[in-house]
């Protein structure tokens, strides 16, 4: 008892603020991680790297699911199921949530009273199962209830307060994203680079690249039966 | 003032401050960006210098840059064909690099994550790059290659890294002259 009373209040109140806050070690100064539950398979990528069920997600992670796999984050009882094959960065600060699906389906179930946005890059269709949502696209708010669906051009800015439930899946994967970069190798003997040089100009002499500009993912494809 | 009392507001105190920081997590800004060519934040075409909140997503159009002032001090700078996720935690900033190229240069402790692998090129400061439990220093000058996810980490103040992702961005961004 003597103990206790030693303790005076305002110790206690930083006692419990550093508690709260944590200390200055770099690891628990990052923000607690979300519960990630992986369905329909075994993994899927975070930060392009295997992650099982029960594998913490933190927030800023890049959630990449395969076909058939599904993978699901709780957050302060908000919910972000990204859908198979669907890469998404996910953002949440205690019952704040953000997701950008970069290209593919994901479900938004935020819990009551929770802020919760969903950003995407190209066309998409928005379902609301339950509750209602605020949709900015195409210059305007549109407000839509449960069991609407409607599909806005060039990308939605999403935002509702739970309780909610809804989707949004992205028409194409617009993922603004082209064909993987190919460094150029530095150093080549000289023959191997002949060698390649004239290998390589002799495809180009029978492939017509045919190169589709626009939002939509880059298409390239070469023509088999150049005129 | 029973004990109950005085109790309850000395849990209340630091409760109300962890959540009014939770609040200011969500809608703090991350910094100021100054634009030119097409760019788009969060999808919306931008113009002139525009506060970039958290969590942000930035993409860039051909020829077009962002330079972006960090709140906490630092700046981040992308060229055409960038795409990025902005964000910042209490350990500092922290950029998710979608496609493109990021530099990231005189911050404070930050990270660069790269689902695709990429290109790192620790221009000044000492670069740490971490794949799973595997740890490479990057030297100043140096360049070095990496396949799949990886996560750059800059915590000297001087530091300045640029990081190319394996994938290459393909946005227009709002350029309609462009077909």
């Amino acid at each position: 008892m003597r103990l206790l009373r030693s303790i005076r209040p305002a110790s206690l109140l930083v006692v419990l603020a550093l508690l709260t806050f944590g200390v200055a070690h770099p690891a628990s100064a990052q923000a607690p991680g979300a519960q990630l539950t992986v369905t329909g398979g075994d993994k899927v990528k975070i930060d392009g790297l295997d992650a099982v069920s029960g594998s913490t997600v933190f927030t800023g992670s890049r959630v990449t699911t395969t076909s058939g796999v599904t993978a699901q984050i709780m957050s302060a009882g908000s919910r972000v199921t990204i859908q198979p094959e669907t890469d998404a960065t996910v953002v949440f600060a205690g019952s704040f949530m953000r997701v950008d699906v970069i290209c593919g389906v994901a479900n938004g179930d935020p819990a009551p009273g929770a802020a919760f946005e969903l950003i995407t890059h190209g066309d998409t269709s928005v379902f609301v199962a339950s509750g209602a949502v605020q949709v900015e696209a195409e210059g305007k708010m549109t407000n839509l209830a449960a069991n609407q669906t409607q599909t806005f051009e060039d990308g939605v800015h999403i935002r509702t307060t739970g309780a909610s439930s809804f989707e949004a899946s992205t028409l194409l994967c617009s993922c603004l994203c082209a064909a993987p970069v190919i460094f150029p190798v530095i150093a080549v003997p000289f023959p191997v680079a002949l060698v390649a040089l004239l290998i390589g100009g002799g495809a180009a002499a029978v492939a017509v690249p045919i190169i589709i500009h626009n939002d939509n993912p880059q298409i390239i494809v070469s023509n088999p039966f150049p005129a | 003032m029973n004990r109950h009392s005085m109790v309850s507001r000395l849990v209340a105190v630091p409760v109300a401050l962890a959540l009014s920081s939770i609040a200011a997590f969500a809608q703090s800004p991350v910094g100021s960006a100054a634009v030119t060519g097409p760019v788009r934040v969060d999808g919306q075409n931008v113009t002139g210098t525009v506060q970039v909140n958290n969590a942000a997503r930035l993409s860039t159009g051909d020829e077009a840059s962002v330079s972006m002032s960090l709140v906490r001090g630092g700046e981040v700078k992308l060229a055409g064909q960038a795409d990025i996720v902005a964000t910042t935690d209490a350990i500092g900033p922290r950029i998710q690099v979608v496609c493109g190229e990021v530099n990231l240069l005189n911050t404070g402790p930050a990270t660069i994550v790269s689902a695709n692998g990429a290109r790192v090129f620790a221009r000044a400061g000492k670069v740490v790059v971490t794949q799973g439990t595997k740890t490479t220093v990057v030297k100043k000058g140096k360049t070095k290659d990496f396949d799949g996810g990886l996560v750059v980490a800059v915590s000297e103040p001087g530091s300045d890294v640029v990081v190319k992702s394996n994938v290459a961005c393909d946005c227009n961004c709002g350029n309609t002259g462009r077909p």
